[in-house]
C-alpha cells in the first residue's frame, strides 16, 4: 500500500508505540495525535496495527514445559562442572606433550638414521652385477674372463635371491669377494690350498714323490677305474 | 570495580541488584551466579525460544549462555548492564544456531496454518481461545525476518526500550523502530492470509 508518509517514516514508524503508550517522545505523540485528525490513510494504519496488538496483547505464547526453570539450574551447574572438568583434562594433555613432543622427536631420528644406515647397506649388493670380473687367461689358452664371468653371472643371480639374506647376514658373503680395485675374482675356497691352481701342484708334488713302481701302479689303477 | 569493602555485610538473594550479585559472584559466592540465573532465565529462555521455535534447542542455549556467562563473568568490566550482557550472548547464539541449522520456518508454517485453518473454516469465530491464538501468533513471529523478529520479541514481549534493544543488537534506533513496525505489519498480513484474525 503506497502512502504519502515518506516524509513522516518517524511518525509511521512511532505508530506501534504510540499504541502501546511505552517509549514515545512527547512531542512525536502530539504530532501522531494532530495526524491521525486530518490523515485517513494514516488512521487506517493506525487502526490495522491497533487490531493486530490488540489481539495479540496478553496472550502468552511459547511457553515452557512445566516444571522446567526449576530443573534449569542444576542442568546449568552440572555444564559448568563438565566444562571445568573438561578443560583441567585439556590442559593435562597440553602439559604432557611438552614432554611427548621432545620424546618422539629423539625416537623419530633415531628410526631415521638406523633406516639410513640400512639403505646403504643394500645399495652395495647390487654392484656386484655390474663388475666385469677379469683374470689373466689360463695355461690352457682359454679366456679365464668368459669362464669367470659366467661363473660370476650364476653367482650374481644367486646373490640377487640372497641380497635380503646378506642385509642381515654379511658374513654369509665370505664365498664371493669382489675387489673393484684389482678386477679378480676368488672363487670357493677350497680346503687344502688357497685355490684350485693350489690344489693341482699338490697333487702334482705328492705324484712325484712316489717311486716308480708306486707310480705305475697308480696309473694303472686310475686306467682300470676309467676316470 | 564490584569488589566492595563491607561486601561481607551483604545478604544475597532474588532480589539483590546485578551489581551485589556480580560482586558477591567476584568474591567467590557460589550462589551469586545461581541468583543470576533464578533472575533472568525466563526472559533468557523466552528470547531464545522465541528465536529458535523448538523447545530442546531453546533449553541447549540457554545453557549455554549461563555458562558462557559464569566463564566470562570475572573479566566483566560493567561497561553495560548485565541484562544488556546476557540478552547479547543470547541473541548472538540464537542467530548462531540458526546459521548453523538454516532454519526456515517461514514454509513450514505456512503449510502447517492452511492445515489447520481448513480443518476450523466453518466456524474460526470459535478457534480463539487462547491456546489456539497462541499458537496462530506464534507461528507469525517465526515466519518474521530474524532482525525483524528479535526486535518484536525484545520489544513487543521484553518490553525493552529502543535504547536497549540498540545496545543488544548494535543497530541505531531508527532502524529498530522501523523493524518494529514492518513486523506488526507482517504478523497481520499473516493473520489476513490464514483468516485467523476476525476484524481484519
Amino acid at each position: 500500500m503506497k502512502t504519502n508518509y515518506k516524509s513522516d517514516d518517524e511518525l509511521i514508524f512511532s505508530l506501534p508505540d504510540y499504541i502501546t503508550g511505552r517509549d514515545l517522545e512527547k512531542n512525536i505523540r502530539e504530532q501522531i495525535e494532530e495526524r491521525l485528525k486530518v490523515d485517513n490513510l494514516f488512521y487506517a494504519e493506525y487502526i490495522k496495527i491497533m487490531d493486530t496488538y490488540e489481539y495479540m496483547k496478553g496472550v502468552e505464547t511459547d511457553k515452557a514445559p512445566d516444571n522446567y526453570f526449576s530443573s534449569l539450574l542444576p542442568k546449568i551447574n552440572e555444564r559448568i562442572e563438565s566444562n571445568r572438568m573438561q578443560k583441567s583434562l585439556w590442559h593435562y594433555i597440553i602439559g604432557s606433550w611438552k614432554i611427548a613432543v621432545p620424546a618422539l622427536t629423539v625416537i623419530l631420528l633415531i628410526m631415521i638414521f638406523n633406516k639410513s644406515d640400512k639403505i646403504e647397506h643394500i645399495n652395495v649388493v647390487p654392484e656386484f652385477k655390474e663388475q666385469a670380473l677379469m683374470l689373466p687367461a689360463d695355461s690352457n689358452g682359454k679366456n679365464s674372463n668368459e669362464v669367470i664371468n659366467n661363473i660370476g653371472s650364476k653367482v650374481s643371480e644367486s646373490t640377487e635371491n640372497t641380497n635380503r639374506e646378506t642385509v642381515t647376514a654379511p658374513v654369509k658373503q665370505k664365498n664371493v669377494k669382489v675387489s673393484n680395485e684389482e678386477n679378480t675374482a676368488v672363487l670357493n675356497e677350497s680346503l687344502f690350498g688357497e685355490t684350485e691352481e693350489e690344489d693341482e701342484f699338490y697333487y702334482e708334488d705328492e705324484f712325484h714323490n712316489l717311486n716308480e713302481n708306486e707310480q705305475n701302479e697308480l696309473i694303472n689303477n686310475l686306467k682300470n677305474t676309467k676316470f | 570495580m564490584y569488589i566492595t569493602e563491607n561486601y561481607l555485610n551483604l545478604k544475597l538473594n532474588l532480589e539483590s541488584s546485578d551489581n551485589e550479585l556480580i560482586t558477591g559472584f567476584l568474591n567467590g559466592e557460589n550462589t551469586a551466579f545461581n541468583y543470576i540465573v533464578l533472575k533472568y532465565q525466563k526472559r533468557i529462555y523466552s528470547v531464545i525460544r522465541k528465536m529458535v521455535q523448538n523447545h530442546d534447542d531453546a533449553d541447549d542455549i540457554t545453557q549455554e549462555v549461563f555458562v558462557k556467562l559464569y566463564g566470562s563473568l570475572k573479566n566483566f568490566r560493567g561497561e553495560s548492564a548485565l541484562f544488556t550482557y546476557l540478552y547479547k550472548i543470547a541473541v548472538n547464539f540464537s542467530l548462531n544456531h540458526i546459521k548453523k541449522n538454516k532454519i526456515n520456518r517461514d514454509k513450514t508454517v505456512q503449510v502447517e496454518n492452511i492445515q489447520e485453518i481448513s480443518s476450523h473454516d466453518k466456524n474460526y469465530d470459535t478457534v480463539y481461545d487462547d491456546d489456539m491464538k497462541s499458537r496462530y501468533i506464534s507461528d507469525a513471529v517465526a515466519g518474521l525476518p530474524e532482525q525483524q523478529k528479535l526486535v518484536f520479541s525484545l520489544k513487543f514481549y521484553d518490553e525493552l526500550t529502543y535504547n536497549e534493544i540498540s545496545k543488544i543488537l548494535d543497530k541505531p534506533i531508527g532502524t529498530l523502530k522501523a523493524n518494529y513496525f514492518h513486523a506488526f505489519n507482517k504478523i497481520r498480513e499473516h493473520f489476513e492470509k490464514n483468516k485467523i484474525q476476525k476484524s481484519l
